[in-house]
Protein backbone atom coordinates (compact mmCIF):
# COMPACT_ATOMS: atom_id res chain seq x y z
CA UNK A 1 0.00 0.00 0.00
CA UNK A 2 2.82 2.39 0.81
CA UNK A 3 4.24 1.70 -2.64
CA UNK A 4 0.99 2.81 -4.26
CA UNK A 5 0.92 5.87 -2.03
CA UNK A 6 4.40 6.84 -3.10
CA UNK A 7 3.62 6.26 -6.72
CA UNK A 8 0.43 8.33 -6.67
CA UNK A 9 2.02 11.16 -4.70
CA UNK A 10 4.89 11.20 -7.21
CA UNK A 11 2.42 11.59 -10.06
CA UNK A 12 0.52 14.31 -8.25
CA UNK A 13 3.72 16.23 -7.54
CA UNK A 14 4.74 16.00 -11.17
CA UNK A 15 1.42 17.36 -12.32
CA UNK A 16 1.61 20.22 -9.84
CA UNK A 17 5.06 20.99 -11.16
CA UNK A 18 3.70 20.99 -14.68
CA UNK A 19 0.94 23.38 -13.67
CA UNK A 20 3.42 25.79 -12.11
CA UNK A 21 5.62 25.49 -15.18
CA UNK A 22 2.62 26.33 -17.33
CA UNK A 23 2.07 29.50 -15.37
CA UNK A 24 5.72 30.49 -15.45
CA UNK A 25 6.16 30.12 -19.20
CA UNK A 26 5.52 33.46 -20.84
CA UNK A 27 5.60 32.32 -24.41
CA UNK A 28 2.89 30.14 -25.87
CA UNK A 29 5.16 28.82 -28.58
CA UNK A 30 7.34 27.07 -25.99
CA UNK A 31 4.41 25.30 -24.46
CA UNK A 32 4.11 22.67 -27.13
CA UNK A 33 7.57 21.31 -26.36
CA UNK A 34 7.19 21.62 -22.60
CA UNK A 35 3.94 19.74 -22.84
CA UNK A 36 5.58 16.97 -24.78
CA UNK A 37 8.49 16.62 -22.32
CA UNK A 38 6.29 16.66 -19.25
CA UNK A 39 3.97 14.16 -20.87
CA UNK A 40 6.89 11.81 -21.42
CA UNK A 41 8.08 12.24 -17.83
CA UNK A 42 4.57 11.48 -16.63
CA UNK A 43 4.47 8.30 -18.67
CA UNK A 44 7.74 7.16 -17.11
CA UNK A 45 6.34 7.92 -13.65
CA UNK A 46 3.17 6.02 -14.44
CA UNK A 47 5.09 3.05 -15.75
CA UNK A 48 7.56 2.80 -12.87
CA UNK A 49 5.53 0.28 -10.82
CA UNK A 50 5.07 -1.88 -13.90
CA UNK A 51 8.82 -1.88 -14.42
CA UNK A 52 9.36 -2.75 -10.76
CA UNK A 53 6.88 -5.57 -11.15
CA UNK A 54 8.91 -7.12 -13.96
CA UNK A 55 12.11 -6.92 -11.97
CA UNK A 56 10.70 -8.41 -8.82
CA UNK A 57 10.43 -12.20 -8.49
CA UNK A 58 6.87 -13.39 -8.02
CA UNK A 59 7.45 -14.92 -4.58
CA UNK A 60 8.68 -11.64 -3.21
CA UNK A 61 5.53 -10.00 -4.46
CA UNK A 62 3.31 -12.42 -2.62
CA UNK A 63 5.38 -12.11 0.49
CA UNK A 64 4.35 -8.48 0.61
CA UNK A 65 0.69 -9.17 0.12
CA UNK A 66 -0.21 -11.16 3.16
CA UNK A 67 -3.34 -10.75 5.10
CA UNK A 68 -2.83 -9.47 8.62
CA UNK A 69 -2.14 -12.44 10.79
CA UNK A 70 -2.83 -12.25 14.43
CA UNK A 71 -3.45 -14.68 17.20
CA UNK A 72 -7.02 -15.80 17.43
CA UNK A 73 -8.71 -13.97 20.24
CA UNK A 74 -12.07 -15.40 19.31
CA UNK A 75 -11.13 -19.01 19.78
CA UNK A 76 -9.98 -18.84 23.38
CA UNK A 77 -12.89 -16.70 24.44
CA UNK A 78 -15.25 -18.99 22.55
CA UNK A 79 -13.84 -21.94 24.47
CA UNK A 80 -14.23 -20.31 27.86
CA UNK A 81 -17.76 -19.15 27.07
CA UNK A 82 -18.66 -22.58 25.84
CA UNK A 83 -17.30 -24.20 28.97
CA UNK A 84 -19.22 -21.78 31.13
CA UNK A 85 -22.48 -22.44 29.36
CA UNK A 86 -21.89 -26.16 29.19
CA UNK A 87 -21.27 -26.59 32.90
CA UNK A 88 -24.37 -24.58 33.56
CA UNK A 89 -26.55 -26.58 31.19
CA UNK A 90 -25.11 -29.86 32.44
CA UNK A 91 -26.02 -28.93 35.98
CA UNK A 92 -29.49 -28.13 34.74
CA UNK A 93 -29.82 -31.47 32.93
CA UNK A 94 -28.69 -33.32 36.05
CA UNK A 95 -31.16 -31.55 38.24
CA UNK A 96 -33.92 -32.07 35.78
CA UNK A 97 -33.13 -35.75 35.43
CA UNK A 98 -32.96 -36.21 39.16
CA UNK A 99 -36.38 -34.65 39.55
CA UNK A 100 -37.82 -36.83 36.83
CA UNK A 101 -36.25 -40.00 38.16
CA UNK A 102 -37.56 -39.21 41.58
CA UNK A 103 -41.08 -38.58 40.35
CA UNK A 104 -41.00 -41.76 38.35
CA UNK A 105 -40.05 -44.10 41.17
CA UNK A 106 -41.28 -42.38 44.27
CA UNK A 107 -44.82 -43.66 44.50
CA UNK A 108 -43.97 -47.26 43.92
CA UNK A 109 -41.05 -47.10 46.30
CA UNK A 110 -43.29 -45.70 48.96
CA UNK A 111 -45.87 -48.38 48.46
CA UNK A 112 -43.50 -51.30 48.45
CA UNK A 113 -40.68 -50.38 50.76
CA UNK A 114 -41.97 -47.42 52.63
CA UNK A 115 -39.01 -45.24 51.69
CA UNK A 116 -38.82 -41.81 50.19
CA UNK A 117 -36.03 -40.46 48.09
CA UNK A 118 -34.24 -37.66 49.86
CA UNK A 119 -31.79 -36.84 47.07
CA UNK A 120 -30.55 -38.21 43.81
CA UNK A 121 -27.20 -37.48 42.26
CA UNK A 122 -26.93 -38.47 38.61
CA UNK A 123 -23.63 -38.73 36.79
CA UNK A 124 -24.19 -38.35 33.08
CA UNK A 125 -21.76 -39.29 30.37
CA UNK A 126 -22.42 -36.91 27.49
CA UNK A 127 -20.09 -38.64 25.10
CA UNK A 128 -22.13 -41.82 24.89
CA UNK A 129 -25.67 -40.94 23.97
CA UNK A 130 -26.62 -44.60 23.70
CA UNK A 131 -25.85 -45.12 27.37
CA UNK A 132 -26.04 -41.77 29.06
CA UNK A 133 -26.32 -42.63 32.76
CA UNK A 134 -23.09 -43.63 34.44
CA UNK A 135 -23.98 -43.61 38.06
CA UNK A 136 -26.98 -42.79 40.20
CA UNK A 137 -26.46 -42.18 43.88
CA UNK A 138 -29.70 -42.34 45.84
CA UNK A 139 -30.20 -41.30 49.44
CA UNK A 140 -33.28 -42.81 50.99
CA UNK A 141 -35.25 -41.55 53.91
CA UNK A 142 -37.94 -43.12 56.03
CA UNK A 143 -41.34 -42.40 54.63
CA UNK A 144 -44.14 -41.01 56.64
CA UNK A 145 -47.59 -42.04 55.72
CA UNK A 146 -50.06 -39.41 54.64
CA UNK A 147 -51.85 -39.29 57.96
CA UNK A 148 -48.58 -38.80 59.76
CA UNK A 149 -47.61 -36.06 57.39
CA UNK A 150 -50.73 -34.12 58.11
CA UNK A 151 -50.17 -34.63 61.75
CA UNK A 152 -46.66 -33.45 61.47
CA UNK A 153 -47.83 -30.09 60.40
CA UNK A 154 -49.88 -29.77 63.54
CA UNK A 155 -47.83 -31.73 66.00
CA UNK A 156 -44.18 -31.94 65.13
CA UNK A 157 -43.35 -33.77 68.32
CA UNK A 158 -45.29 -36.81 67.29
CA UNK A 159 -43.35 -37.04 64.06
CA UNK A 160 -40.12 -37.21 66.00
CA UNK A 161 -41.45 -40.05 68.07
CA UNK A 162 -42.36 -42.01 64.98
CA UNK A 163 -38.94 -41.47 63.47
CA UNK A 164 -37.20 -42.75 66.55
CA UNK A 165 -39.18 -45.95 66.54
CA UNK A 166 -38.55 -46.55 62.86
CA UNK A 167 -34.90 -45.76 63.28
CA UNK A 168 -34.40 -48.33 66.01
CA UNK A 169 -36.35 -50.70 63.88
CA UNK A 170 -33.94 -50.31 60.98
CA UNK A 171 -30.80 -50.68 63.04
CA UNK A 172 -32.00 -53.74 64.87
CA UNK A 173 -33.20 -55.52 61.80
CA UNK A 174 -30.52 -57.87 60.49
CA UNK A 175 -31.95 -57.70 56.95
CA UNK A 176 -31.31 -53.98 56.50
CA UNK A 177 -28.62 -54.59 53.93
CA UNK A 178 -30.84 -57.06 52.15
CA UNK A 179 -33.58 -54.48 52.13
CA UNK A 180 -31.30 -51.95 50.53
CA UNK A 181 -30.36 -54.52 47.93
CA UNK A 182 -34.04 -55.06 47.19
CA UNK A 183 -34.56 -51.33 46.80
CA UNK A 184 -31.62 -51.16 44.48
CA UNK A 185 -32.90 -53.92 42.28
CA UNK A 186 -36.33 -52.37 42.24
CA UNK A 187 -34.92 -48.98 41.21
CA UNK A 188 -32.76 -50.59 38.57
CA UNK A 189 -35.79 -52.27 37.09
CA UNK A 190 -37.97 -49.17 37.15
CA UNK A 191 -35.37 -46.87 35.70
CA UNK A 192 -33.87 -49.33 33.29
CA UNK A 193 -30.37 -48.82 34.65
CA UNK A 194 -28.01 -51.65 35.51
CA UNK A 195 -28.08 -52.28 39.27
CA UNK A 196 -24.33 -51.98 39.74
CA UNK A 197 -24.60 -48.39 38.61
CA UNK A 198 -26.97 -47.48 41.41
CA UNK A 199 -25.68 -46.67 44.83
CA UNK A 200 -28.37 -46.69 47.50
CA UNK A 201 -27.76 -45.22 50.89
CA UNK A 202 -30.16 -44.70 53.69
CA UNK A 203 -30.26 -41.34 55.33
CA UNK A 204 -29.28 -42.89 58.66
CA UNK A 205 -26.14 -44.31 57.21
CA UNK A 206 -27.17 -47.82 56.10
CA UNK A 207 -25.53 -48.88 52.85
CA UNK A 208 -26.76 -51.12 50.14
CA UNK B 1 -38.95 -23.60 29.26
CA UNK B 2 -39.38 -19.87 29.91
CA UNK B 3 -38.07 -20.28 33.39
CA UNK B 4 -35.05 -21.99 31.97
CA UNK B 5 -34.52 -19.18 29.45
CA UNK B 6 -34.60 -16.57 32.20
CA UNK B 7 -32.29 -18.68 34.30
CA UNK B 8 -29.76 -18.98 31.54
CA UNK B 9 -29.98 -15.31 30.59
CA UNK B 10 -29.30 -14.25 34.13
CA UNK B 11 -26.43 -16.69 34.39
CA UNK B 12 -24.58 -15.43 31.33
CA UNK B 13 -21.87 -12.82 31.41
CA UNK B 14 -22.63 -9.89 29.10
CA UNK B 15 -19.85 -7.49 30.09
CA UNK B 16 -18.22 -7.43 26.69
CA UNK B 17 -21.44 -6.65 24.84
CA UNK B 18 -23.19 -4.33 27.21
CA UNK B 19 -20.13 -2.11 27.08
CA UNK B 20 -20.94 -1.30 23.46
CA UNK B 21 -24.59 -0.64 24.19
CA UNK B 22 -23.45 1.70 26.93
CA UNK B 23 -21.17 3.44 24.44
CA UNK B 24 -24.02 3.94 21.98
CA UNK B 25 -26.28 5.26 24.70
CA UNK B 26 -23.59 7.56 26.08
CA UNK B 27 -22.64 9.01 22.70
CA UNK B 28 -26.03 9.35 21.07
CA UNK B 29 -28.27 9.35 24.13
CA UNK B 30 -29.63 12.76 23.17
CA UNK B 31 -31.25 11.27 20.10
CA UNK B 32 -32.49 8.15 21.85
CA UNK B 33 -34.15 9.61 24.94
CA UNK B 34 -36.28 6.57 25.69
CA UNK B 35 -33.27 4.25 25.55
CA UNK B 36 -31.01 6.30 27.73
CA UNK B 37 -32.00 4.52 30.90
CA UNK B 38 -32.22 1.14 29.25
CA UNK B 39 -29.49 -1.24 30.38
CA UNK B 40 -28.43 -4.11 28.18
CA UNK B 41 -30.48 -6.61 30.18
CA UNK B 42 -33.53 -4.38 29.81
CA UNK B 43 -32.87 -4.28 26.09
CA UNK B 44 -32.93 -8.06 26.00
CA UNK B 45 -36.21 -8.13 27.88
CA UNK B 46 -37.85 -5.27 26.01
CA UNK B 47 -39.94 -5.71 22.96
CA UNK B 48 -38.14 -3.75 20.25
CA UNK B 49 -41.20 -3.32 18.06
CA UNK B 50 -42.53 -0.49 20.19
CA UNK B 51 -39.16 1.26 20.17
CA UNK B 52 -38.45 1.05 16.45
CA UNK B 53 -40.43 4.14 15.53
CA UNK B 54 -38.71 6.18 18.22
CA UNK B 55 -35.29 4.99 17.14
CA UNK B 56 -35.99 5.88 13.53
CA UNK B 57 -37.13 9.30 14.68
CA UNK B 58 -33.92 9.70 16.66
CA UNK B 59 -31.79 8.85 13.64
CA UNK B 60 -33.81 11.26 11.49
CA UNK B 61 -33.23 13.99 14.08
CA UNK B 62 -29.53 13.23 13.99
CA UNK B 63 -29.50 13.60 10.20
CA UNK B 64 -31.22 16.98 10.42
CA UNK B 65 -28.79 18.12 13.10
CA UNK B 66 -25.79 17.04 11.06
CA UNK B 67 -27.16 18.86 8.03
CA UNK B 68 -27.57 22.00 10.12
CA UNK B 69 -24.04 21.71 11.51
CA UNK B 70 -22.59 21.19 8.08
CA UNK B 71 -24.50 24.19 6.76
CA UNK B 72 -21.41 26.19 7.70
CA UNK B 73 -19.39 24.03 5.36
CA UNK B 74 -21.94 24.64 2.63
CA UNK B 75 -21.66 28.38 3.21
CA UNK B 76 -17.86 28.26 2.96
CA UNK B 77 -18.03 26.31 -0.26
CA UNK B 78 -20.54 28.68 -1.82
CA UNK B 79 -18.65 31.82 -0.86
CA UNK B 80 -15.32 30.48 -2.08
CA UNK B 81 -16.85 29.44 -5.38
CA UNK B 82 -18.52 32.81 -5.89
CA UNK B 83 -15.21 34.56 -5.19
CA UNK B 84 -13.42 32.41 -7.69
CA UNK B 85 -16.13 33.06 -10.25
CA UNK B 86 -15.92 36.81 -9.62
CA UNK B 87 -12.18 36.69 -10.14
CA UNK B 88 -12.67 34.82 -13.34
CA UNK B 89 -15.23 37.35 -14.51
CA UNK B 90 -13.02 40.37 -13.90
CA UNK B 91 -9.98 38.60 -15.24
CA UNK B 92 -9.97 40.78 -18.30
CA UNK B 93 -9.64 43.91 -16.17
CA UNK B 94 -6.12 42.91 -15.16
CA UNK B 95 -3.33 43.82 -17.44
CA UNK B 96 -1.52 40.55 -16.96
CA UNK B 97 -3.68 37.50 -17.36
CA UNK B 98 -1.26 35.28 -15.44
CA UNK B 99 -1.72 37.32 -12.24
CA UNK B 100 -5.45 36.68 -12.17
CA UNK B 101 -4.78 33.06 -13.03
CA UNK B 102 -2.57 32.69 -9.98
CA UNK B 103 -5.12 34.40 -7.75
CA UNK B 104 -7.71 32.04 -9.06
CA UNK B 105 -5.50 29.02 -8.32
CA UNK B 106 -4.93 30.20 -4.76
CA UNK B 107 -8.66 30.35 -4.09
CA UNK B 108 -9.02 27.04 -5.76
CA UNK B 109 -6.36 25.53 -3.48
CA UNK B 110 -8.15 26.84 -0.38
CA UNK B 111 -11.33 25.23 -1.64
CA UNK B 112 -9.52 21.95 -2.20
CA UNK B 113 -8.10 22.01 1.32
CA UNK B 114 -11.53 22.56 2.82
CA UNK B 115 -12.96 19.78 0.71
CA UNK B 116 -10.15 17.35 1.49
CA UNK B 117 -10.53 18.04 5.20
CA UNK B 118 -14.14 16.95 5.16
CA UNK B 119 -13.12 13.99 3.04
CA UNK B 120 -10.64 13.00 5.70
CA UNK B 121 -13.33 13.35 8.36
CA UNK B 122 -15.59 11.03 6.40
CA UNK B 123 -12.77 8.51 6.01
CA UNK B 124 -11.97 8.56 9.71
CA UNK B 125 -15.63 8.16 10.60
CA UNK B 126 -15.89 5.14 8.35
CA UNK B 127 -12.74 3.55 9.69
CA UNK B 128 -13.75 3.99 13.32
CA UNK B 129 -17.26 2.74 12.62
CA UNK B 130 -15.89 -0.39 11.01
CA UNK B 131 -13.42 -0.90 13.83
CA UNK B 132 -16.21 -0.53 16.37
CA UNK B 133 -18.23 -3.13 14.55
CA UNK B 134 -15.19 -5.41 14.45
CA UNK B 135 -14.64 -5.23 18.16
CA UNK B 136 -18.29 -5.63 18.87
CA UNK B 137 -18.51 -8.75 16.73
CA UNK B 138 -15.43 -10.12 18.47
CA UNK B 139 -17.28 -9.69 21.75
CA UNK B 140 -20.60 -11.04 20.50
CA UNK B 141 -19.49 -14.04 18.47
CA UNK B 142 -18.06 -16.24 21.25
CA UNK B 143 -21.35 -15.99 23.12
CA UNK B 144 -23.52 -16.84 20.12
CA UNK B 145 -21.25 -19.61 18.86
CA UNK B 146 -20.99 -21.10 22.34
CA UNK B 147 -24.77 -21.06 22.69
CA UNK B 148 -25.03 -22.71 19.29
CA UNK B 149 -22.55 -25.37 20.32
CA UNK B 150 -24.58 -26.15 23.41
CA UNK B 151 -27.74 -26.40 21.35
CA UNK B 152 -26.14 -29.09 19.24
CA UNK B 153 -24.79 -27.20 16.22
CA UNK B 154 -21.26 -28.48 16.56
CA UNK B 155 -20.47 -28.68 12.86
CA UNK B 156 -21.91 -25.21 12.24
CA UNK B 157 -19.70 -23.73 14.94
CA UNK B 158 -16.68 -25.51 13.53
CA UNK B 159 -17.54 -24.04 10.13
CA UNK B 160 -18.55 -20.53 11.16
CA UNK B 161 -15.78 -19.91 13.62
CA UNK B 162 -12.84 -19.63 11.17
CA UNK B 163 -15.06 -17.82 8.66
CA UNK B 164 -16.13 -15.22 11.16
CA UNK B 165 -12.56 -14.67 12.28
CA UNK B 166 -11.60 -14.27 8.64
CA UNK B 167 -14.45 -11.87 7.97
CA UNK B 168 -13.71 -9.71 10.97
CA UNK B 169 -9.98 -9.52 10.40
CA UNK B 170 -10.02 -9.07 6.66
CA UNK B 171 -12.94 -6.69 6.26
CA UNK B 172 -11.51 -4.19 8.71
CA UNK B 173 -8.12 -4.36 7.09
CA UNK B 174 -9.52 -4.32 3.56
CA UNK B 175 -11.62 -1.24 4.03
CA UNK B 176 -9.37 0.86 6.21
CA UNK B 177 -6.09 0.20 4.44
CA UNK B 178 -7.08 -0.73 0.91
CA UNK B 179 -10.45 0.52 -0.27
CA UNK B 180 -10.55 3.89 1.48
CA UNK B 181 -6.96 4.89 0.57
CA UNK B 182 -7.58 3.92 -3.04
CA UNK B 183 -10.74 6.03 -3.16
CA UNK B 184 -8.84 8.86 -1.52
CA UNK B 185 -6.02 8.65 -4.07
CA UNK B 186 -8.52 8.49 -6.88
CA UNK B 187 -10.10 11.67 -5.53
CA UNK B 188 -6.74 13.38 -5.36
CA UNK B 189 -5.89 12.41 -8.91
CA UNK B 190 -9.25 13.63 -10.15
CA UNK B 191 -8.81 16.97 -8.41
CA UNK B 192 -5.30 17.45 -9.71
CA UNK B 193 -6.51 16.61 -13.19
CA UNK B 194 -9.22 19.23 -12.91
CA UNK B 195 -6.48 21.82 -12.23
CA UNK B 196 -4.95 21.50 -15.64
CA UNK B 197 -6.23 21.00 -19.11
CA UNK B 198 -3.13 19.41 -20.55
CA UNK B 199 -2.10 16.70 -18.15
CA UNK B 200 -5.06 14.58 -17.26
CA UNK B 201 -4.83 11.43 -15.12
CA UNK B 202 -8.55 10.84 -14.78
CA UNK B 203 -8.28 7.40 -16.33
CA UNK B 204 -5.78 6.32 -13.70
CA UNK B 205 -8.10 7.74 -11.05
CA UNK B 206 -11.01 5.77 -12.45
CA UNK B 207 -8.88 2.65 -12.51
CA UNK B 208 -7.98 3.01 -8.84
CA UNK B 209 -11.58 3.61 -7.89
CA UNK B 210 -12.85 0.66 -9.88
CA UNK B 211 -10.24 -1.60 -8.33
CA UNK B 212 -11.31 -0.51 -4.86
CA UNK B 213 -15.03 -0.93 -5.44
CA UNK B 214 -14.59 -4.14 -7.43
CA UNK B 215 -12.54 -5.73 -4.66
CA UNK B 216 -15.15 -4.85 -2.11
CA UNK B 217 -18.00 -6.18 -4.26
CA UNK B 218 -16.25 -9.46 -5.06
CA UNK B 219 -15.32 -9.99 -1.43
CA UNK B 220 -18.89 -9.31 -0.40
CA UNK B 221 -20.43 -11.65 -2.97
CA UNK B 222 -18.06 -14.56 -2.51
CA UNK B 223 -18.10 -14.37 1.22
CA UNK B 224 -21.84 -14.21 1.67
CA UNK B 225 -22.40 -16.89 -0.95
CA UNK B 226 -20.07 -19.34 0.75
CA UNK B 227 -21.42 -18.48 4.15
CA UNK B 228 -25.10 -18.88 3.33
CA UNK B 229 -24.92 -22.01 1.19
CA UNK B 230 -22.32 -23.87 3.22
CA UNK B 231 -23.82 -22.64 6.49
CA UNK B 232 -27.19 -24.13 5.62
CA UNK B 233 -25.59 -27.42 4.61
CA UNK B 234 -23.68 -27.79 7.88
CA UNK B 235 -26.70 -26.80 9.90
CA UNK B 236 -28.75 -29.53 8.26
CA UNK B 237 -26.08 -32.11 9.02
CA UNK B 238 -26.03 -30.84 12.60
CA UNK B 239 -29.76 -31.32 12.84
CA UNK B 240 -29.51 -34.89 11.57
CA UNK B 241 -26.68 -35.63 13.98
CA UNK B 242 -28.60 -34.43 17.02
CA UNK B 243 -31.67 -36.26 15.82
CA UNK B 244 -29.84 -39.58 15.55
CA UNK B 245 -28.25 -39.13 18.94
CA UNK B 246 -31.65 -38.45 20.40
CA UNK B 247 -33.20 -41.40 18.63
CA UNK B 248 -30.54 -43.76 19.94
CA UNK B 249 -30.80 -42.51 23.49
CA UNK B 250 -34.58 -42.40 23.52
CA UNK B 251 -35.07 -45.85 22.06
CA UNK B 252 -32.29 -48.03 23.34
CA UNK B 253 -32.18 -46.81 26.90
CA UNK B 254 -35.74 -47.27 28.04
CA UNK B 255 -36.62 -45.02 30.96
CA UNK B 256 -33.60 -42.97 31.80
CA UNK B 257 -32.86 -42.38 28.14
CA UNK B 258 -36.19 -40.70 27.59
CA UNK B 259 -35.75 -38.56 30.67
CA UNK B 260 -32.31 -37.63 29.51
CA UNK B 261 -33.50 -36.61 26.07
CA UNK B 262 -36.38 -34.66 27.60
CA UNK B 263 -34.04 -32.67 29.80
CA UNK B 264 -31.54 -32.21 27.00
CA UNK B 265 -34.33 -31.08 24.70
CA UNK B 266 -35.38 -28.37 27.10
CA UNK B 267 -31.81 -27.21 27.34
CA UNK B 268 -31.36 -27.14 23.58
CA UNK B 269 -34.59 -25.26 23.01
CA UNK B 270 -33.83 -22.77 25.75
CA UNK B 271 -30.29 -22.25 24.49
CA UNK B 272 -31.65 -21.57 21.02
CA UNK B 273 -34.14 -19.04 22.40
CA UNK B 274 -31.43 -17.34 24.43
CA UNK B 275 -29.21 -17.29 21.36
CA UNK B 276 -31.96 -15.67 19.31
CA UNK B 277 -32.64 -13.07 21.98
CA UNK B 278 -28.98 -12.17 22.28
CA UNK B 279 -28.54 -12.29 18.52
CA UNK B 280 -31.35 -9.84 17.90
CA UNK B 281 -30.08 -7.50 20.58
CA UNK B 282 -26.63 -7.81 19.02
CA UNK B 283 -27.99 -6.93 15.60
CA UNK B 284 -29.66 -3.87 17.08
CA UNK B 285 -26.43 -2.69 18.65
CA UNK B 286 -24.61 -3.36 15.39
CA UNK B 287 -27.11 -1.20 13.55
CA UNK B 288 -26.71 1.59 16.09
CA UNK B 289 -22.92 1.42 15.91
CA UNK B 290 -23.00 1.98 12.19
CA UNK B 291 -26.14 4.10 11.79
CA UNK B 292 -24.86 7.32 13.30
CA UNK B 293 -21.50 7.50 11.50
CA UNK B 294 -23.25 6.49 8.28
CA UNK B 295 -25.79 9.27 8.72
CA UNK B 296 -22.96 11.72 9.28
CA UNK B 297 -21.14 10.66 6.11
CA UNK B 298 -24.43 10.77 4.27
CA UNK B 299 -25.04 14.33 5.49
CA UNK B 300 -21.64 15.35 4.10
CA UNK B 301 -22.51 13.74 0.79
CA UNK B 302 -25.79 15.63 0.70
CA UNK B 303 -23.99 18.91 1.42
CA UNK B 304 -21.55 18.41 -1.43
CA UNK B 305 -24.25 17.39 -3.87
CA UNK B 306 -26.29 20.39 -2.83
CA UNK B 307 -23.33 22.71 -3.29
CA UNK B 308 -22.66 21.32 -6.75
CA UNK B 309 -26.29 21.69 -7.75
CA UNK B 310 -26.56 25.21 -6.36
CA UNK B 311 -23.37 26.54 -7.90
CA UNK B 312 -23.61 25.11 -11.36
CA UNK B 313 -25.64 28.05 -12.76
CA UNK B 314 -22.63 30.26 -12.02
CA UNK B 315 -20.82 28.45 -14.77
CA UNK B 316 -18.83 25.23 -15.06
CA UNK B 317 -15.11 25.29 -14.65
CA UNK B 318 -12.75 23.40 -12.39
CA UNK B 319 -14.39 24.45 -9.13
CA UNK B 320 -17.72 22.87 -9.93
CA UNK B 321 -15.94 19.87 -11.32
CA UNK B 322 -13.96 19.52 -8.10
CA UNK B 323 -17.10 19.75 -5.96
CA UNK B 324 -18.90 17.16 -8.02
CA UNK B 325 -15.90 14.82 -7.75
CA UNK B 326 -15.93 15.27 -3.99
CA UNK B 327 -19.64 14.54 -3.86
CA UNK B 328 -19.24 11.40 -5.94
CA UNK B 329 -16.31 10.01 -3.98
CA UNK B 330 -17.94 10.80 -0.68
CA UNK B 331 -20.83 8.68 -1.87
CA UNK B 332 -18.38 5.86 -2.57
CA UNK B 333 -17.08 6.06 0.98
CA UNK B 334 -20.63 5.89 2.21
CA UNK B 335 -21.18 2.87 -0.03
CA UNK B 336 -18.09 1.13 1.37
CA UNK B 337 -19.36 1.64 4.89
CA UNK B 338 -22.82 0.45 3.92
CA UNK B 339 -21.47 -2.65 2.20
CA UNK B 340 -19.30 -3.67 5.13
CA UNK B 341 -22.04 -3.12 7.67
CA UNK B 342 -24.52 -5.03 5.51
CA UNK B 343 -22.00 -7.84 5.33
CA UNK B 344 -21.64 -7.96 9.11
CA UNK B 345 -25.37 -7.74 9.56
CA UNK B 346 -26.07 -10.56 7.12
CA UNK B 347 -23.29 -12.70 8.59
CA UNK B 348 -24.81 -12.47 12.06
CA UNK B 349 -28.27 -13.14 10.65
CA UNK B 350 -27.07 -16.19 8.75
CA UNK B 351 -25.36 -17.58 11.82
CA UNK B 352 -28.47 -17.14 13.94
CA UNK B 353 -30.73 -18.55 11.24
CA UNK B 354 -28.57 -21.58 10.61
CA UNK B 355 -28.70 -22.44 14.31
CA UNK B 356 -32.49 -22.32 14.13
CA UNK B 357 -32.46 -24.37 10.97
CA UNK B 358 -30.64 -27.26 12.62
CA UNK B 359 -33.21 -27.15 15.41
CA UNK B 360 -36.00 -27.41 12.89
CA UNK B 361 -34.58 -30.69 11.69
CA UNK B 362 -35.25 -32.28 15.08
Amino acid sequence: MTAIYQWVSQIILLIMLAIVLDMLLPNASFQRYVKMVIGLVLIVALLSPVMALFKMPAEALFRHITAPSGDDPLKSSLETKKKEIETETRAYIHNQMAVQLKNYAEEELMRRFHYTIVSIDVTVDDDHPEDPVKKVAVVLGQAKSDSEKTFEAVQPIEAVRVNVSKDSDASEEPGAAQRMEDVRNFLAKTWGVRPERIAVRSEEGGRG
Amino acid sequence: MEKRVDEQLSGLNFDGISEYWQKVVDTYGGFLPESRNLSFKDLLASHPNGLFGKWLKGIGLYLLQELAVNGKLLGTLIILTIFSMLLQAIQNAFEYQTVSKIAYSVIYLVLIIVALNTFKVAMDLTTTAIQDMNHFLLALMPLILALMATSGSVASVAFFHPLVVFLINVSGWLVSSFVLPLIFMSTLLHIVSSLTEHYKVTQLANLLRNVALGTLAVYFAVFLGVMSVQGMATSVSDGVLVKTAKFITGNFVPVVGRMFTDAADTVIGASALVKNTIGIAGLLILVFLVAFPAVKVFALTVIYNLATALLQPLGGGPVIQCLSIMAKNMLYIFAALAIVSTMFFLAVTIIIASGNMSLMMH
